[in-house]
């Protein structure tokens, strides 16, 4: 009964924006019509407003306009919301915040221009907490790293600091921040009352789960790491996969061992993958349909309005899929497997 | 006085040359607001631009320079010459230099000081290893089957790391803690230190450097630490003097510099309300119409005749963009901050500073009557008008009121048998307060919708005027309820004539909810009853939330009981004096505070939420000097 009065308003905006998000069939619809311009594409999409022919040097890339979007729709549900919760979410919007610093921190390095640094920035609006502006009049990455240690990122300004100053690998930065950030997000998760955690937590330990392994797989397979370093890199929490299973794993030598010695259901969810980035379509699929399951239930939790989050974020990079293999003239198939519609790349 | 300053369009074209000249008259008169949209088409190019992108980085060198070495500078704005591109493009490219050369300076000290925090938690270590008996050389030369491996990650990376090295054969003991920074040592079989290096690195690792000497001398040891932390000192010192000298050397440049960004200040404030093409400019933006005489007189005195002027009325539908000036009295000042902080009349909608300023002294002193405690906050106001920074006449009018209304209540620091109540004793008859604070609610309310109404009628919303839940339907409705109330609690029952008018009233909210919402009838008919009941619900919360004013001048009355009850408990005279003063002090002090708290909420939920917009934009003029940064 609490519940139900506190997100009474939260869960019928959430019913209202879910209607409006488009099926597998609908994107697989778009796919198929070989007429279909790019700005019906968006528009089917509920994204009327947005012009991908904007997308040029003047206007805002496709991508940044996908996700101001998504944090349109996160400014409506968010200011429902208070106490706990509403940290919960604007912790999870952090994600994209953290995106601009990896963008700034890159570029800086990279010596580019702030121009083209801030075309690939997302507008947080009034969640953003980075300075952009003062990080993108620094004449160097000194400066900008000094900058940065007097924001609440200053963790992240003694990492990348580390890693300019002793070996400028990029890939080092990104892992410690992105393993930083879910570890947080899990711990907002516990921060939550009982109450709020339903069903969340378990939408969130699949994502870490599902994170962790793709990343245990990449690290060791792709990368070539060493099982120790491939540890250390994991997000330290999770639902299925803890601790001394990640350590196990880490070990084995191929693909296939991992698979073979996965609890259920990642082990049958996984039979007979041999590559990541397949591995990835069918953990992120199965993600998406237990998004699915929760937002079609009718509790009154913050569960569905994370779980319409996470689908309205499914959507958006579907359309990218579809838009970018448009203009790329790929195949159809091609698009299909991209946009997450295909169980595996096309032969 | 009760709308912002009625405002002028202006455009004014000048000469291509004589832009920055107009620039700077108007920022010197301080009252145009540069306006950046309805440039005419035939007035593509925008001529300010390139000066306005290089004086934006001059001027982001010189802040951080000023912040790096601040220079003393003169509080007037030398007159000089406004600058040429090319003369602020040199500006900007020696301004980025000396940046540089300040960061560089920076970012030693930064170094310096990390290597200091790093030395001094290398002693403390070395302190803990001298009360042991560990052979610490031992433990940091090469073996020959064993890899050990002493140094520091941060205290949260402890555990994973433990985890991390178990899986290439190490262990991971930790020694201590520093700083959220753990000293650690682990040590695994030789043969994977490629893999331990690699998570060591993931982990922030930072291998601890520990002199050779450490294990056959320590004192020596010790002694070459210090060395080095004071070798560090000496470096933190000399860029320090670094600064003091770059200070010295470029003061006068940077004086300069600041002068000359000030003057460009203007014309690259302009920004994209500079329009033109070929030698014609346009400017745009508003201008307070009393101030437009003075405006053309100063353009003509710096340009002769040699620009057009125009100007005219905003038309309504630029209303929300127009921005709103307003100009108070210095004893309103503070109230208007007051109102600033909810937010800016929108251009042509009421300012309600001059009632807010009103209604809040006379609610602080309906809520807080003492004359002892009001004339204490009064003289505290004039004794402490510096430290108040302006809000001192807040302060001493919310004190006398406080000391008017002692006066009706007849209370002093409490005693209520010094003075003769004018009106009443609070606790006397609390059942009369708690019915004139609710008469005091009732019309602060109809106020509050008499202004509603005018708002409304300001922005041609006419049916919402008449219709809305707080336009005249909305009044009418409260009246009656109200003045049934008032029937029933005399003695007699509400009339036909109250119910008649406040069903009416309701119908016709309703239908105006009704006409108001597109959508299927179903959903029409939920809206419109919702936003009825809101409406009804909102009058009687509202004014039962007023109650408070009675009851806080109750609180005042029951507090001072309790401080003399606590003073009678005494049992010397200066115990009972001391206890009644500190108890004065305390009611003071905390219930003066909250009383305010209580007088600003009101205020703001039962008053501006009703008919304060505060969603207009602030006049924002063009000035000269560092204001010119609150151009852009």
């Amino acid at each position: 009964m609490r519940a139900i009065s506190r997100y009474a308003y939260l869960n019928t905006r959430v019913s209202g924006m879910a209607a409006q998000l488009l099926s597998d069939h609908g994107v697989d619809d778009l796919i198929g019509k070989a007429d279909c311009q790019d700005d019906r594409v968006l528009q089917a999409a509920g994204l009327g407003g947005w012009a991908p022919e904007k997308s040029t040097d003047a206007g805002l890339p496709l991508e940044q306009q996908l996700i101001a979007s998504l944090l349109a729709d996160f400014a409506i549900l968010v200011r429902a919301l208070t106490g706990a919760p509403r940290r919960f979410f604007i912790y999870w919007a952090c994600r994209f915040e953290l995106r601009n610093l990896k963008a700034i921190v890159r570029g800086k390095m990279a010596g580019q221009p702030a121009a083209e640094i801030r075309r690939q920035l997302v507008d947080m609006g009034p969640y953003g907490r980075l300075p952009v502006d003062e990080l993108l009049d620094t004449q160097d990455v000194a400066e900008l790293l000094r900058r940065l240690e007097h924001t609440p990122f200053s963790a992240v300004a003694r990492e990348a600091r580390r890693i300019y100053e002793e070996r400028r690998e990029l890939f080092a930065m990104d892992a410690a921040v992105d393993r930083r950030y879910y570890a947080g997000l899990i711990e907002q998760v516990h921060s939550l009352d009982r109450g709020d955690r339903q069903q969340l937590d378990r939408l969130v330990g699949d994502i870490i789960d599902r994170t962790n392994l793709l990343w245990l797989l990449r690290y060791r397979f792709s990368y070539r790491l060493p099982p120790a370093q491939t540890y250390y890199l994991l997000i330290p929490a999770g639902d299925r996969l803890q601790g001394p299973l990640l350590q196990q794993l880490s070990r084995l030598e191929t693909i296939e061992e991992v698979i073979m010695r996965l609890p259920q259901p990642f082990a049958g969810q996984l039979a007979g993958v041999t590559t990541a980035a397949d591995a990835t379509l069918i953990l992120e699929r199965n993600s998406w349909r237990m998004a699915e399951t929760i937002l079609r239930s009718r509790a009154f939790n913050l569960a569905r309005v994370f779980a319409y989050l996470v689908l309205r974020g499914k959507l958006l990079r579907q359309l990218r899929a579809v838009v970018k293999g448009r203009r790329l003239s790929l195949a159809p198939d091609l698009i299909r497997w991209a946009a997450g519609l295909a169980a595996s790349g096309p032969m | 006085m009760f709308r912002p300053m009625p405002m002028q369009r202006i455009a004014l074209f000048v000469l291509r040359e004589d832009a920055p000249a107009a620039a700077v008259v108007l920022a010197t008169r301080g009252t145009f607001n540069p306006e950046i949209d309805e440039a005419p088409a035939q007035l593509a190019e925008l001529p300010g631009e390139r000066f306005h992108e290089l004086y934006r980085i001059a001027r982001g060198h010189l802040d951080k320079i000023l912040a790096h070495c601040p220079v003393s500078l003169d509080t007037q704005v030398r007159q000089v010459r406004l600058p040429s591109e090319a003369e602020l493009e040199r500006l900007g490219t020696w301004l980025r230099t000396v940046w540089v050369q300040c960061s560089n300076c920076q970012e030693s000290l930064r170094r310096a000081e990390d290597e200091q925090r790093y030395v001094a938690q290398l002693m403390k270590m070395l302190d803990r290893f001298a009360a042991l008996d560990i052979d610490f050389g031992l433990l940091s030369r090469s073996k020959r089957f064993l890899d050990v491996q002493i140094g520091m990650v941060p205290s949260d990376n402890v555990i994973r790391l433990r985890e991390a090295v178990a899986l290439a054969g190490y262990v991971l003991a930790p020694l201590q803690d520093a700083q959220g920074l753990k000293h650690v040592v682990i040590a695994g079989p030789k043969g994977r230190e490629a893999e331990v290096r690699a998570v060591l690195r993931s982990a922030d690792w930072r291998a601890a450097r520990m002199p050779a000497e450490l294990n056959e001398d320590p004192q020596k040891a010790r002694r070459q630490l210090l060395e080095h932390q004071d070798r560090m000192i000496a470096e933190a010192d000399t860029r320090c003097r670094q600064v003091e000298t770059m200070q010295r050397e470029f003061h006068d440049r940077l004086v300069e510099a600041v002068h000359v960004l000030s003057v460009a200040a203007p014309y690259a404030g302009l920004g994209q309300a500079l329009c033109g093409r070929g030698g014609l400019t346009q400017i745009g933006g508003w201008v307070p119409g009393a101030e437009l005489r003075g405006l053309r007189g100063a353009l003509q005195d710096r340009l002769g005749q040699r620009f057009v002027l125009s100007a005219r009325d905003p038309r309504p539908d630029e209303f929300a963009r127009v921005p709103s000036l307003m100009r108070h009295h210095w004893l309103v000042r503070p109230f208007a901050l007051l109102v600033r902080n909810y937010g800016v009349p929108r251009y042509g909608e009421i300012d309600p500073t001059l009632l807010f300023a009103a209604t809040f002294i006379l609610m602080f002193g309906m809520m807080f009557g003492d004359i002892g405690n009001g004339f204490v906050i009064a003289a505290a106001g004039m004794l402490g008008s510096r430290r108040l920074h302006g809000f001192a006449p807040f302060v001493v009018a919310a004190g006398l009121v406080s000391a008017g209304f002692g006066w009706l209540y007849g209370s002093v620091f409490g005693f209520e048998q010094l003075v003769h109540p004018l009106w009443i004793s609070p606790l006397a008859d609390p059942v009369r307060m708690l019915i004139m604070a609710l008469y005091w609610g009732i019309g602060f309310i109809l106020l509050a919708d008499v202004l509603t109404i005018c708002n409304r009628i300001m922005d041609q919303r006419y049916l919402d005027a008449l219709l809305g839940g707080r336009g005249v339907a909305g009044m009418l409705f409260f009246l009656a309820v109200v003045d049934g109330v008032r029937r029933r609690y005399l003695g007699g029952g509400p009339g036909g004539t109250e119910w008649a008018v406040a069903a009416s009233a309701l119908a016709l909210m309703f239908g105006f909810h009704w006409y108001r919402y597109a959508g299927q009838a179903g959903e029409r008919i939920l809206v419109a009853l919702s936003e009825v009941l809101e409406d009804a619900i909102g009058y009687f919360s509202n004014t039962l939330s007023f109650l408070r004013v009675a009851a806080f001048g109750l609180n005042h009355v029951a507090l001072a009981v309790a401080v003399f009850a606590l003073a009678s408990m005494t049992q010397t005279s200066a115990g009972h004096w001391i206890t009644i003063v500190l108890g004065n002090v305390f009611i003071v002090i905390f219930e003066g505070a909250i009383v305010a708290i209580q007088a600003l909420r009101l205020e703001y939920y039962e008053g501006f939420s009703r008919y304060f917009g505060g969603n207009g934009r602030e006049f924002r003029p063009l000035t000269l000097g560092a204001g010119a940064a609150t151009a852009f």
